[in-house]
């Protein structure tokens, strides 16, 4: 089977207008990061989250009505399923009390449909400040390990462009995580530690496909010396493209797969891979090979190629 | 096949590796399986007693699954240093008291240690840290040096009397370690009653015996306190000579309301002069006075009550060898409502739980009620006989973590050194009372500042999804990589197998955990390790498409995909080699199982899927069809 196999497209011509509705998406993200900030899960807010899984299906609203009626602060929401509840409220270090209030409560007025706290987890401002800081760290040292690693094997200003890639793919999830927050009951898109790890997982992966091209680039800007950078560039993208959108396509599907069947604590973070591998695909596409060519073509000059 | 000898040899030797490491993890499952098909718990027995060797050693190398998977709770507990090092200072005022404040809220956000945000807050103020620790000559970096030290010290005395009462709880295989100044990480899997081990796990065992003070003083104490708070609702900030004239209008009034006699206060002006106290039958969140029987504080006006007795400027009033301490059980129930008495105690104890020698839960004779009878030092023998023939007649209070077990009335004196604690609800409760009275009591409080628990039916759930996804992940990859590359798809599917097997076997090896996050990793993997195949068999036939021979396109197409797939998978390493440095828990797991993903399938895709083509081509088997 073949896919993709005489591609020609003119991917070059239409770099303008990639760099126009990327500039728009991560800019309305952006905007949306500084206006409405993120949905910041217990794990660096702080807080108590507390799964109780019902025998039978349960209505939503009743339990919030049978909770909050005794001053039980807080969000109540469903879980994976009907018969789920997540109960997120403030930290205060006396689980005990918390949990034997609600599930008193739980039993005065739903005596017929047995639950049971399946799930608890509590975090202290200490500590979500600390992983805070760990998060942070991690995200700002993958980026400037890669900025090294790609720096040192591949030509300057192919790296410069594959790291804006890697920024722009983050951006554009992350601007996702902001825009779409807390709007989906099933899917919530804080942002929590697993969040992080898909993040950190985008900035490994976005350069995967990003090397394919300029690896093909590199070479054919050898070998045909006579052609125009644009039509080696272009062509080298068409080459590569059945590799790029097959290697993205197979875990992609082990993605989809997760997404699907991986429940409700996988879901958020399958999603961030996702959208991070549809739209790193995009990137390497439309934004790191032709920053190359644009650069190159300001500047002038020869390429100077390494390896 | 001579050419690849030495990467044959490997291929065997990683999977013989392989089998070895996951050969207990096996066992295991082959033991619990037998265990489980006896119907007697006297065959068990005798099965377990017959292997226990294998049992036991297969348990500690098999794969082990995360608290996630199998259910259980990962608990962080913070040591009150703060606390250990304001009882260590002598010459304590007010102005040091402050200082504890800050510092008490900086520590709430920060995680530095305790000692040294102390110094810094103290030399913010130019204050000398010697004024209140060790020698006067001492300077600040030695004062914060012994600080640490004993901090550090205390931290480790907190683990090892955790560790032990976790022990005696029975948990199998827990991990209790400290990290940092001031934490220490408790992981118990397994466990279900979650409310019964936050208990034991927090509970300082601070036993003490306290004399309880007689009725009419304790309610002259809170008269002046509640005359006191009608005057300041809130703590007043600073001077308190110096009044604003809303206030002064405010206090007018109460002086005018307090002149009315009782009898014809309308109910809000009572309840305005006595904000301590219980004035109707609907107020239940402040002190209720029996006449007859003493004061009572009901489960809701619990941390109210506690919390205006405790403000700093109510204590300076309540004379300082008194204190206020409530019961740790209801003595009555009443319309949902749970009475608790509230006592008046002698600050300063008798006798605490460090001459505690023995303790032993039990039924008591007559009402078989739980109780946990004691038995004391020789000194602490001495001391109660003391006490007790000196108190005929008078109550003594038996105060384990600030809360009023019983108060029995001595009837007469006790010269053996026994004591009985009851009160208590439960047996389960009693032997808990137990356990902690054994393994002695914490140097400081501690604090539960993180908890993540999985209920095992959850576990078992996510151990089915997490299942799931991997085949079905697994499935649909192998699937299309068959329709799309044929023959060599069938090569790159044997890699993805080893490629499991390997990520499996490594991590039952170096005895990393496999969580639900990593589970997520091995299914990630799965589409990430026919990446590096995908790429070689593009090229290879990009390279046939050019006309060049099967035989050079194979080895073209191997060679010149080398430089990227290398590029890729080292990008994709580092970016889990640093989420393994700075994350925790799970979260490690997806990253431990992603490095090892990411380094098998740089092996699998290109070394055994080379070998196998090798082979196929020495036996001519290789045709135009081979790459689809």
């Amino acid at each position: 089977m073949r896919f993709l196999e005489k591609a020609n497209f003119n991917f070059v011509g239409l770099r303008k207008t990639g760099y126009i509705v990327s500039s728009v998406i991560i800019g309305i993200g952006l905007i949306s990061m500084l206006v409405r900030g993120f949905q910041l899960g217990i794990d660096f807010k702080g807080g108590t989250e507390l799964v109780v899984k019902f025998q039978e299906p349960i209505n939503i609203g009743e339990v919030r009505k049978s909770l909050s009626g005794e001053g039980l602060k807080g969000q109540i929401k469903e879980y994976g399923s009907a018969q789920e509840i997540i109960i997120t409220t403030d930290f205060s270090g006396e689980l005990n009390d918390l949990q034997t209030a609600i599930e008193r409560l739980l039993k005065r007025d739903f005596p017929n449909n047995p639950s049971e706290v399946i799930k608890v987890d509590a975090v202290g401002p200490s500590i979500a400040s600390d992983l805070k800081w760990s998060a942070i760290s991690a995200l700002l040292g993958a980026l400037v390990m890669i900025l090294l690693y790609v720096g040192i094997r591949f030509e300057f200003k192919f790296a410069t462009a594959g790291v804006v890639a890697i920024f722009h793919d983050v951006l554009f999830v992350a601007g996702l995580f902001s825009m779409f927050g807390g709007i989906f009951d099933s899917m919530t898109l804080e942002i929590d530690q697993s969040i992080i790890a898909a993040f950190l997982t985008i900035v490994g992966y976005s350069i995967t496909d990003t090397v394919v091209v300029y690896d093909r680039i590199r070479e054919n800007l050898k070998i045909r010396k006579s052609d125009s950078y644009e039509k080696v560039f272009n062509d080298s993208l068409n080459e590569t493209l059945s590799r790029t959108i097959i290697t993205s396509g197979t875990t992609l599907l082990t993605v989809i797969v997760l997404f699907i069947f991986g429940g409700p604590t996988i879901r958020g973070f399958a999603f961030a891979i996702a959208a991070g591998i549809l739209i790193g695909t995009y990137s390497s596409i439309f934004i790191a090979a032709p920053i190359v060519l644009d650069w190159q073509q300001k500047t002038g000059g020869k390429f100077k190629l390494r390896g | 096949m001579q050419k690849n000898r030495f990467q044959l040899v490997l291929i065997v030797l990683l999977t013989l590796l392989s089998a070895w490491f996951l050969l207990p993890t096996f066992q295991d499952a082959s033991h619990t399986s037998k265990l489980k098909s006896f119907s007697s718990p006297e065959d068990s027995l005798a099965y377990v007693r017959e292997n226990r060797k294998s049992i036991e050693k297969a348990q500690e190398k098999r794969l082990k699954l995360g608290l996630d998977l199998q259910g259980g709770m990962h608990v962080v507990l913070e040591v009150d240093v703060l606390e250990l090092l304001e009882n260590r200072a002598r010459n304590r005022d007010a102005q040091f008291d402050s200082v504890m404040l800050v510092v008490r809220e900086r520590a709430k956000k920060e995680s530095t240690e305790i000692p040294k945000l102390l110094a810094e807050e103290f030399q913010k103020r130019q204050i000398r840290l010697s004024r209140y620790y060790y020698e006067i000559r001492d300077s600040d970096e030695e004062i914060v040096e012994k600080l640490s030290k004993e901090a550090i010290e205390a931290v480790d005395r907190a683990k090892e009397i955790i560790r032990n009462r976790v022990d005696q709880y029975g948990v199998a295989e827990p991990t209790i370690v400290t990290q940092g100044g001031r934490r220490i990480i408790v992981e118990l899997p397994g466990v279900s009653d979650k409310e019964r081990v936050r208990k034991l796990l927090k509970g300082t065992a601070k036993l003490e015996f306290k004399l309880v003070r007689d009725a009419e003083l304790a309610f002259k104490v809170l008269q002046d306190v509640n005359e006191y708070l009608a005057r300041y609702p809130v703590m007043p900030a600073g001077d308190t000579s110096v009044v604003d004239s809303a206030a002064m209008l405010a206090r007018a009034q109460l002086d005018s309301i307090r002149a009315i006699p009782d009898s014809l206060k309308t109910k809000e002006q009572r309840r305005l002069v006595n904000p301590l106290f219980a004035v109707d039958e609907e107020t239940t969140d402040k002190i209720i006075i029996d006449p007859r029987a003493g004061f009572f504080v009901t489960d809701a006006g619990k941390t109210t009550v506690m919390q205006l007795l405790n403000r700093p400027d109510v204590k300076s009033r309540i004379p300082s060898d008194l204190e206020f301490a409530l019961d740790a059980r209801p003595v009555s129930e009443n319309d949902g409502l749970k009475f608790y008495r509230l006592y008046a105690l002698k600050k300063e104890p008798e006798l605490t739980g460090s001459v505690i020698t023995e303790a032993n839960a039990t039924f008591s004779a007559d009402q078989s009620l739980p109780e946990v009878h004691m038995k004391m030092n020789d000194e602490g023998t001495k001391v109660w006989a003391r006490t007790t023939g000196a108190n005929i007649g008078k109550q003594i209070a038996i105060v384990l973590d600030g809360a009023v077990y019983s108060a029995p009335v001595v009837q007469s004196k006790i010269p053996n050194g026994s004591s009985v604690i009851n009160g208590i609800g439960s047996i389960e409760e009693a032997k808990d009372l137990e356990i902690v009275l054994k393994a002695g009591a914490l140097p400081a409080p501690v604090r539960i500042s993180e908890e993540r628990t999985v209920g095992a039916s959850l576990g078992a759930d996510s151990i089915r999804a997490g299942l799931f996804s991997i085949t079905f992940g697994f499935v649909v990859v192998a699937i299309f990589m068959l329709i799309y590359y044929r023959t060599s798809g069938i090569l790159a599917d044997l890699a993805l197998v080893f490629n499991i097997l390997f990520v499996i076997a490594f991590l039952a090896g170096f005895s990393a955990t496999l969580t639900l996050p990593g589970i997520a990793g091995l299914v990630l993997t799965i589409g990430m390790a026919v990446d590096a195949n995908v790429l070689i068999f593009e090229r290879v036939r990009e390279e046939s498409s050019r006309g060049k021979n099967l035989k050079l396109a194979i080895e073209l197409g191997y060679d010149k995909a080398f430089s990227a797939i290398l590029d890729s998978h080292v990008t994709t390493f580092g970016a889990a080699a640093l989420l393994y440095t700075f994350g925790i828990g799970p979260i490690r797991g997806f990253a431990v199982t992603l490095m090892i993903g990411i380094a098998a399938s740089l092996f699998t895709a290109i070394v055994v899927t080379k070998v196998v083509l090798d082979w196929m081509i020495e036996r001519n088997s290789v045709t135009e069809t081979s790459f689809g």
